[in-house]
């Protein structure tokens, strides 16, 4: 039997190893990349991408947006969560679902969607139109407002997936005794909720800044025709003509650095935040909290929540469902318009959408789990741990999803293309590289939702647990665990979602065999076939609204939403 | 202990596999050399649509059944970054690649990755179909033209009719910084005497919007929030087969006529089926199925093209300088800059 400092050294020691391998190794050659100019060592690539006014002002706007968004997101997803764990509004239960809706569409689907919805000639800007006789809309969708908007709608449930998950393990005496001692609901909320759960609030708003600095999607749909660029645009212009300059992936390389340093920074933001703050409010017994009465507020909270519902979710699937049942696109939605033809053409027509449905599921399911266990073990070496460079560990962790996918799936290729040391195995062009690229692109999710939930534990459980005889194993096992347990779940299911609709780093990635679902969609929207890409895009979100009910079933309700 | 224990299931498991898997890709190695049947597997990289690549994959696998052709089908950009980063790692994974334009192809000749070649009908070919030195061959051809929503009254004749006010505010081209077809298309505009910058800036002045790329100028023009652009003719024709409300000319001062070339890759595995499959398209037979299935005017003069198409020689067109569109790439994407970003 190992003792029990070893067995925590292998434990940890092995995540640290895989996370070298898989994350570390690739990212490094990108590193490295952005270092050559001209086959030699220079900083020559900063200096040129610096010096460029367009990316300066690229880096102002992914900024601007980014932040803008985050706030947005972190007000829309905190208030979405408490209202469904702590108060007793009606129809709970499904709300609790439809917040997680607007995840489930991919970026691009949803800039498409809004388009179609608040585009010059969008359904409503017509009915606008039709009203007020005017000849255009006061608003415009394609300017940093529209990219926003668009983005905030998408990224709310990230800070309301985590809030709730600290929210539903949080111990409720605190806010009973606030309540108790007289406190109006809205106080308690603001003096006691709120501060209690600035962790995971902010772990997901973290996750927002970073989702929104590395998106590609939102700002390429709605930026271009108002020559408004972010660096994730600039990027993917370097690298589309590689073969112009030899120094092109160099400069998407120093960009993507960029990228990742500025993530980094917003890490590094969320501690100084919370820095010398106590937030271990896990005693460690289970309750059922008191839930708030709203009262007289129902009549508005009531409204509100479904409308948030109605707006983000509801409006961009119906655009895409009248899309995918219009015989040609542009076509006005009449009755005699209207056809199955989109999706039987998808799905018996096309054997690569139907093999991607399924690789995309394995695919997710797989990384999804991969990543609670390796992210909760990195998350413990970040939080609980004082080895050297851990700041360094996870800086790494990070990159991958600060960077564009583009970008990850480049340092994958340039890592994985020649056989594996010693063997004749190749990892490129099979299932595994993109098996790979998803763990380490999300394996931050699975990080920092756990790392929010050990924050509140207090270490003298793991401690007691110590002195009472148990190995490291044991206590993390039987302490830890089953305290972590909630955020493990948000976090699964924050990777699980993400990589069923991939795209950015598929896309480089797939090979005849091994098509993924998101690749498909692009591919049929990029070769012009709108209605074709609505029709398996609707089927990719009853995949998913599917995937979702199934995992509730199986886990009892513990995973899924 | 079950934790550690399913960490190490899981990690062991998932290096078996790994190693399954790369035995089973490394496996089928290509046998033919020099011999009369191409046979063993092939790898194309292309930016033709997914639909069309598709049904080729299965007329050419009716010809040559003992060829495997696999596809990777995505934009030209994802398509030249997939290949870069290949080339830096090691070696180009593909045998051939079929993207949009050939200043792209000069690229690729520049950087020494192109295999030289003679197709077996390479003769029949009009020369603007082929590379002088014989690296590339289009295997479809794409124009530029004026297309339009149904709407849009009075309907474009020209490349300077986008200029009518009445379209102010509703006109779009491709954006050069991320389509081949449009950057060529924004230099042949751009050095054609008559037009020059000064075309674009006026474009601009009329409220002419960048389009991310060709299929966005597609579906805008679709719903009628675009009323006229520029946009490639096979995808127009393609809309409107559909039932789509657009429409398109053939530009009165001329189309930018862009052949769309394949290529060996020179360090290919199997160059002798790669070669096979360039000569299957650029046959009568091949071309007939670009005609039926992509709407595309064939390469060839004696192959007839879609309905309402001219023949490859009434097409009235621009010059293109390709050596141009090469050469001046950061001038084009600088001064189109300037001008769409007032």
């Amino acid at each position: 039997m190992l003792n029990r400092i070893s067995l925590a050294v292998v434990i940890l020691g092995t995540s640290v190893l895989l996370l070298g391998i898989f994350v570390i190794y690739p990212m490094s050659t990108m590193i490295v990349q952005s270092f050559i100019y001209n086959s030699k060592f220079s900083l020559q690539n900063y200096i040129l991408a610096l010096r460029q006014p367009g990316n300066l002002i690229a880096l102002r706007h992914t900024l601007e947006i980014s932040l803008v968004s985050m706030f947005g997101s972190t007000l829309f997803g905190t208030l979405a969560a408490w209202i469904v764990a702590r108060t007793d509004l009606p129809g709970r239960s499904i709300l609790r679902t439809a917040f997680v809706f607007p995840f489930l569409i991919p970026p691009f689907i949803g800039a498409l969607a809004w388009r179609q919805i608040l585009g010059p000639v969008g359904y409503i800007s017509k009915i606008y139109l039709a009203f007020t006789g005017s000849e255009s809309v006061p608003w415009n969708i394609y300017s940093a407002a529209g990219i926003i908007l668009v983005m905030t709608m998408h990224s709310y449930p990230l800070v309301y997936i985590t809030a709730l998950g600290g929210l539903e393990r949080m111990n409720p005496e605190l806010e009973e005794a606030a309540q108790s001692s007289g406190a109006r609901i809205f106080r308690v909320m603001r003096d006691v909720t709120l501060p209690l759960m600035a962790p995971t609030i902010l772990a997901g708003a973290v996750l927002v800044f970073i989702t929104e600095i590395s998106n590609f999607g939102i700002p390429a749909v709605l930026g271009y025709s108002e020559n408004y660029f972010v660096l994730t645009t600039k990027i993917y212009q370097a690298v589309a003509k590689s073969f112009a300059s030899p120094n092109a992936l160099a400069t998407a390389a120093a960009l993507s650095m960029v990228l990742a340093v500025i993530a980094a920074a917003g890490i590094i933001a969320q501690r100084i935040v919370l820095r010398g703050r106590e937030y271990a409010v896990l005693s460690g017994k289970s309750m059922q909290p008191n839930l708030v009465r709203l009262g007289v507020h129902k009549a508005w909270v009531l409204p509100a929540a479904w409308t948030l519902v109605f707006v983000t979710s509801i409006a961009p699937v119906l655009a895409i469902l009248i899309t995918s049942l219009i015989r040609a696109y542009g076509l006005p939605p009449t009755l005699d318009n209207l056809t199955l033809q989109n999706f039987a053409q998808v799905l018996f027509m096309n054997a690569a959408a139907r093999r991607g449905i399924v690789n995309s599921l394995i695919l997710a399911t797989a990384s999804a789990t991969l990543i609670a266990f390796l992210g909760s073990l990195i998350a413990y070496i970040l939080v609980r741990t004082k080895l050297p460079g851990r700041d360094i560990l996870d800086f790494f962790a990070t990159m991958p999803f600060a960077v564009p996918g583009t970008v990850v799936a480049l340092a994958m290729i340039l890592a994985w293309l020649k056989p594996l040391p010693l063997t004749r195995i190749v990892l490129y062009n099979t299932i595994w590289i993109l098996l790979i690229a998803y763990v380490a692109r999300y394996l931050t999710f699975g990080i920092r939702s756990t790392a929010g939930s050990l924050q509140q534990i207090h270490p003298s459980l793991e401690e007691a647990a110590r002195i009472c005889g148990a190995n490291w194993l044991q206590s993390f096992r039987d302490v830890m665990l089953p305290l972590i347990t909630p955020g493990l779940f948000a976090g699964w299911f924050l990777v699980f979602m993400p990589c069923l609709r991939e795209l950015t780093v598929s896309i480089l990635l797939w090979s005849a065999g091994r098509e993924t679902v998101g690749v498909m969609v692009f591919n049929l929207q990029e070769s012009g076939h709108t209605t074709l890409c609505a029709a398996l895009a609707m089927m990719m979100l009853a995949v998913l609204v599917a995937a979702n009910i199934i995992t509730r079933r199986i886990t009892g309700g513990r995973l899924g939403y | 202990m079950k934790l550690y224990r399913t960490l190490l299931i899981l990690v062991s498991l998932f290096f078996t596999l790994a190693a399954y898997s790369g035995q089973a890709i490394a496996a089928p190695a290509p046998k033919s050399t020099g011999a009369s049947v191409p046979s063993g597997k092939i790898t194309l990289y292309t930016s033709v649509p997914q639909d069309i690549v598709d049904r080729l994959q299965t007329d050419y696998k009716a010809k040559f059944p003992a060829v495997t052709l696999e596809v990777f089908r995505a934009g030209t950009s994802e398509v030249q970054a997939k290949m870069a980063a290949e080339k830096q790692a090691g070696s180009i994974q593909a045998d051939l690649v079929w993207v949009a334009e050939p200043s792209t192809y000069e690229d690729f000749k520049n950087q020494g990755i192109l295999l030289k070649f003679t197709p077996a009908e390479a003769n029949i070919l009009p020369s603007e179909m082929k590379d002088k030195d014989g690296y590339y061959f289009a295997g479809r051809l794409i124009n530029m033209v004026v297309a339009f929503n149904i709407k849009a009254n009075p309907k474009p004749a020209a490349w300077k009719d986008l200029l009518n006010p009445v379209f102010k505010g509703k006109l779009g081209f491709p954006t050069p910084v991320s389509s081949g077809a449009a950057e060529a298309s924004v230099r042949t505009l751009a050095d054609t005497p008559g037009f020059g910058w000064e075309y674009f800036k006026q474009f601009r002045a009329n409220g002419g919007k960048q389009i991310k790329n060709n299929s966005a100028v597609q579906e805008q023009l679709s719903t009628g929030e675009l009323l006229v652009g520029a946009l490639l003719d096979y995808m127009i024709r393609d809309s409107k087969s559909k039932g789509s409300p657009v429409d398109y000319v053939w530009p009165a001062e001329g189309a930018v006529f862009i052949p769309s070339p394949i290529a060996v890759i020179k360090t290919s595995k199997n160059p002798e089926a790669a070669k096979a499959f360039v000569d299957y398209l650029l046959s009568k037979e091949g071309q007939m199925s670009m005609v039926k299935l992509g709407n595309f005017i064939p390469v060839r003069p004696d192959v007839t093209g879609p309905a309402d198409t001219p023949s490859l020689g009434q097409i009235k067109r621009l010059t293109t300088d390709w050596r141009a569109v090469r050469e001046k790439r950061q001038d084009t994407k600088d001064q189109f800059e300037a001008i769409f970003s007032k």
